[in-house]
């Protein structure tokens, strides 16, 4: 008896056929939001390689071979969240140091914490990992495919700065507000020193964001904070956006309310905290006053935890419940946030090439009824709901 | 757009006096209760639809709608759908009622007219208002309900930890406070539960409040609430007694309470009865001067009370002036002396003598003793409601444990109406309450992570979906003020979790009420399905007989009197 050639012979022989090609993910849906404000209805998404390689229409009687079809449901791209904050604030906040402006998120991102899974439950697709709320500079703020390890050197989405209570301490500067802004200003002046050197990484990051490569994301939970901010912004030419929350998603609201007029004007962009069951009737209606007063807004979400209610869709709901066109509110979770984070050409919006992100609800994700019925990330089917929680 | 808000007050309270319709007919008796429509009340005569069925519409009569009519307080309303919610044997249902006009009374359907003529419509004035005009989906409901709200009450009196059972909110209610407005108008939310307290662990009847034109309180005597466990209370050393030792205790004191006056009333019985022969036999035989009745004997435990009060040494003080006379070294042996003599004189006594000249003859009644009534307990005597049945219980309790050794001791005791409130982990008993036949109210409860409950995903909603497939009876409360506006949504995402949208709505009204022991009598209509995401309030419907009721006054129900007027609506993203 031979085996030992006959093995190596059907090896080779395995060895040489054609690599096995994964056939594309095609998805059929009753309607979709290739962006907000631009339905198409009957679409079906090719899928390949992580990307959407084709979007036709779907015609009844014609099926396509492997299509999933779900044909009352809605697809809206992937929930962007603009600022989300890991739950093990540690990890990602220097306690030494409060303006560490030139460290980068990613570095301390656990792709597998549960947390992620929670979120993509809610269908949030990526989101930008942001430094905690307690150093005034925690660091760069980093787009991140959820649940996926991040690619090396990609550029940061913006730097984060919290102005709120929390970066106080007796330990450390700043110990106030005024602390917190003038010691920015600080190190904004040492850059124009005329004396050339060589800037060290801490002078390379604030740099940065003075020609408009990088952009800025302040804190600000009161509206002082705000109002520094938005002075700050202006004196050094800063462009980015407002953050409004501490790390748990509390914001004075009637103060904040009273500086519209000089938010539109600073032309800074608004992300708001995603609402809750104990949200007030106001805090419902100020997405719709923000739309209202033509200042662009985006939500971000403090952690999921289980059992929680709230989330984008809870967001939504209210927000449209008050006033809030729906268009503008799915555009406050997907395609602005994707834009203000330097990703609108990859996600937020299902147009071919995008990366396919992209989620298929039972209706209109702004209508509670609705449900999550499945979630592509980066083209592969990541979530559906089990079977003892599909309903309908 | 916005939608314009609809003023059916003024339509109503203040275009139709009461005087210019005709003076008969105007109150509830002389009225048939529910009259003609098959599926929507138990129609004389008629034979109910079958319940599997969808319900059949069977138009009222012109006749009927002209005697109906004759009530000020009735209104003519056109809208494309109705929810009614369940009722005895009826299911709750949705139903199409496009083709005709509803007839309304305090927040109750009276009947449907499918052809009715333009003559008896136009008749009615303005109290015939076509809502399909405003929106070719207007949608009526009941007023939807807040099964736990912090209206009108001071937060002092709501953090008073030292309430019990007998503290009723009606005496603590601040019917003047301001902001209320907007739930009925923003949110459809018209009725509130408020507790009497919640910081306590017992707190008295709280009241259901109306909001239509004015708060006004439709139920004084709502549920009492008690507190078994919160979500902050550890569920370690879990154990049934340990859960319910304390309200058991509370039970049993208050059967023995009730023991008490039982056995007072039929000892008073017995006085009274011995009083009137005592008082004949004295009428027959009038006593003598000087002369006095026997008295009854007294129990054996006074008695020994009496001798160990009499073991002391007595002096008279004849015997304490003669003792100061003696020399110091003297007193001590002239104490002992008289003791010795007292003791030796106690011991031979005689029988006291009784009053002299005292009826001896053997028939003549001694003089009855008046049992002493029990003080009254107004905590023992709110708990014997609760075990009556009269009141209803509202526990607040999480844990799965928990709610189990409630259910028994719920069984054991006899407990007709109890409420469940929280029951964070009900969904794991969801077949044990529904047997049990327990409403719960769910409320957006912070639970501590440490505290380790086993939470669905958005727990909240899901739960609700679940125990409504169990058949338990779930409802929302807010567990605040303003807060009552997410009502609508989360029962629009329980839907999401697999609710029938008839039950969602049940959530909202019926169950709500059950479990808080008063109806609302305010309803609303929507321009669509309330709970569509955009669904606005089209308007509110109040033509109960209105007037604020302030606590302490002698506030009825109010159903009589004053005619009520409407408060028009905006939407909810409308008004700012």
């Amino acid at each position: 008896m031979r085996p030992l050639p006959t093995a190596l012979v059907a090896l080779c022989s395995v060895a040489a056929l054609p690599a096995q090609q994964t056939p594309p993910l095609v998805i059929e849906v009753g309607r979709a939001w290739l962006e907000p404000g631009k339905p198409i209805e009957r679409p079906r998404f090719v899928i390949e390689v992580g990307r959407i390689r084709d979007v036709a229409t779907w015609k009844e009687g014609q099926d396509a071979a492997g299509a999933e079809r779900f044909a009352g449901a809605v697809a809206t791209a992937g929930f962007v969240d603009l600022h989300r904050l890991a739950k093990d604030q540690g990890e990602l906040g220097e306690k030494a140091e409060s303006l560490t402006p030139e460290l980068r998120l990613d570095r301390a991102y656990d792709p597998f914490d549960p947390e992620w899974k929670r979120s993509l439950a809610k269908g949030v697709t990526s989101f930008v990992l942001a430094p905690a709320h307690d150093s005034l500079s925690g660091g760069q703020a980093i787009w991140v495919t959820n649940g996926l390890v991040p690619e090396p050197d990609q550029a940061p989405s913006y730097i984060g700065f919290s102005l709120t209570k929390e970066i106080q301490g007796r330990d450390r500067r700043p110990t106030s507000l005024i602390g917190a802004l003038d010691y920015l200003r600080e190190g904004y002046r040492r850059l124009r020193s005329s004396t050339p050197r060589r800037l060290d990484p801490t002078e390379q990051a604030l740099a940065s964001t003075l020609d408009g490569a990088v952009k800025v994301g302040f804190v600000c939970a009161q509206a002082d904070e705000v109002l520094g901010a938005m002075t700050l912004a202006e004196e050094l030419r800063l462009e980015g956006t407002i953050f409004l929350g501490d790390s748990r998603g509390r914001f004075v609201r009637r103060d904040v309310e009273e500086l519209l007029p000089k938010l539109r004007e600073s032309g800074l962009g608004v992300a708001l905290p995603c609402l809750s069951l104990r949200s007030d009737p106001e805090d419902r209606a100020l997405p719709a006053e923000l739309d209202r007063a033509g200042i662009r807004f985006a939500f971000w979400c403090p952690a999921v935890e289980r059992g929680d209610v709230e989330g984008f869709q809870w967001t939504l709901a209210a927000s449209v419940r008050r006033g809030l066109d729906p268009a503008r509110a799915l555009a406050a979770v997907t395609s602005v946030p994707a834009s203000w984070a330097g990703v609108g050409d990859v996600v937020g919006t299902l147009y071919k090439g995008r990366q396919a992100d992209l989620c298929v609800w039972s209706g209109d994700p702004w209508d509670l009824r609705s449900r999550l019925l499945l979630v592509v990330r980066k083209g592969e089917v990541v979530w559906r709901p089990r079977a003892e929680e599909a309903v309908r | 757009m916005r939608p314009v808000p609809l003023l059916l007050g003024a339509l109503l309270g203040s275009l139709v006096p009461a005087s210019s319709l005709p003076a008969q007919n105007q109150g509830d008796d002389v009225l048939p209760p529910d009259i003609f429509v098959e599926g929507f009340g138990p129609a004389a005569g008629k034979a109910a639809a079958p319940e599997a069925e969808a319900p059949a519409l069977v138009s009222g009569t012109r006749d009927e709608a002209t005697r109906l009519l004759r009530d000020p307080r009735v209104v003519l309303l056109k809208v494309t759908r109705w929810f009614r919610p369940s009722e005895s044997a009826r299911r709750a249902a949705v139903l199409d009622v496009g083709k005709g006009w509803l007839a309304l009374r305090g927040g109750k359907v009276l009947g449907w007219f499918a052809d009715l003529d333009e003559e008896l419509v136009n008749e009615a004035g303005s109290r015939a208002v076509d809502l399909t005009a405003r929106s070719d989906s207007a949608f009526l409901t009941p007023g939807f309900c807040d099964a736990d709200s912090r209206w009108f009450r001071a937060d002092a009196d709501l953090g008073d930890s030292g309430q019990n059972l007998s503290v009723a909110a009606a005496d603590r209610l601040e019917l003047w406070q301001e902001g209320w407005e907007e739930l009925p108008r923003k949110s459809g939310v018209t009725t509130l539960y408020v507790p009497a307290g919640v910081a306590a662990r017992s707190a008295g009847a709280g009241v259901v409040v109306s909001l239509g034109t004015t708060p006004r309180v439709v139920e004084r005597a709502a549920a009492s609430s008690y507190k078994v466990s919160t979500v902050q209370t550890r569920g370690t050393n879990l154990s049934r007694d340990g859960v319910t030792k304390t309200l058991e205790k509370e039970l049993e004191d208050a059967k023995k309470y009730r023991e008490a006056k039982e056995k007072y009333d039929k000892d008073l019985e017995e006085y009274e009865k011995k009083r009137k022969e005592f008082l004949a036999y004295y009428k027959q035989h009038p006593m003598k001067a000087g002369e006095e009745p026997a008295e009854e004997q007294k129990p054996a435990a006074d008695e020994g009370r009496q001798g160990r009060r009499g073991r002391g040494m007595r002096m008279t003080p004849e015997q304490v002036q003669e003792m100061r006379k003696l020399p110091p070294e003297e007193r001590q042996k002239y104490i002992d002396e008289l003791r010795k003599k007292q003791q030796g004189g106690d011991e031979g006594a005689k029988e006291p003598e009784k009053p002299a000249e005292a009826k001896a003859d053997g028939k003549a009644p001694p003089r009855p003793k008046r049992p002493k009534e029990p003080d009254v307990d107004p905590q023992k005597e709110a708990m014997l409601e609760v075990l009556d049945g009269k009141r209803m219980l509202r526990l607040e309790v999480h844990r799965a444990g928990e709610i189990q050794a409630v259910l028994a001791l719920k069984k054991e005791h006899g407990l007709d109406k109890v409420v469940l409130v929280g029951a964070t982990e009900a969904w794991k008993v969801a077949k044990q309450i529904a047997e049990a036949g327990c409403p719960v109210v769910l409320r957006p409860e912070e639970t501590p992570e440490a505290a380790g409950f086993e939470l669905l995903p958005e727990h909240l909603p899901a739960q609700a979906a679940r125990l409504a497939e169990a058949g338990v009876p779930v409802c929302f409360g807010s567990g605040g003020r303003r807060e009552a506006g997410v009502l609508p949504l989360l029962a629009a995402c329980a839907v999401g979790s697999g609710m029938s949208e008839e039950d969602a709505l049940e959530a909202l009204t019926k169950n709500a009420w059950l479990a808080s022991g008063g109806e609302g009598d305010v309803m609303v209509v929507y321009d669509k399905d309330p709970l569509a995401p955009d669904a606005k309030v089209l308007a509110v419907i109040d033509n109960q007989a209105a007037g604020a009721r302030r606590p302490g006054r002698g506030a009825g129900n109010g159903r009589r009197g004053a005619r009520g007027a409407d408060a028009g609506g905006a939407g909810e993203g409308g008004g700012r």
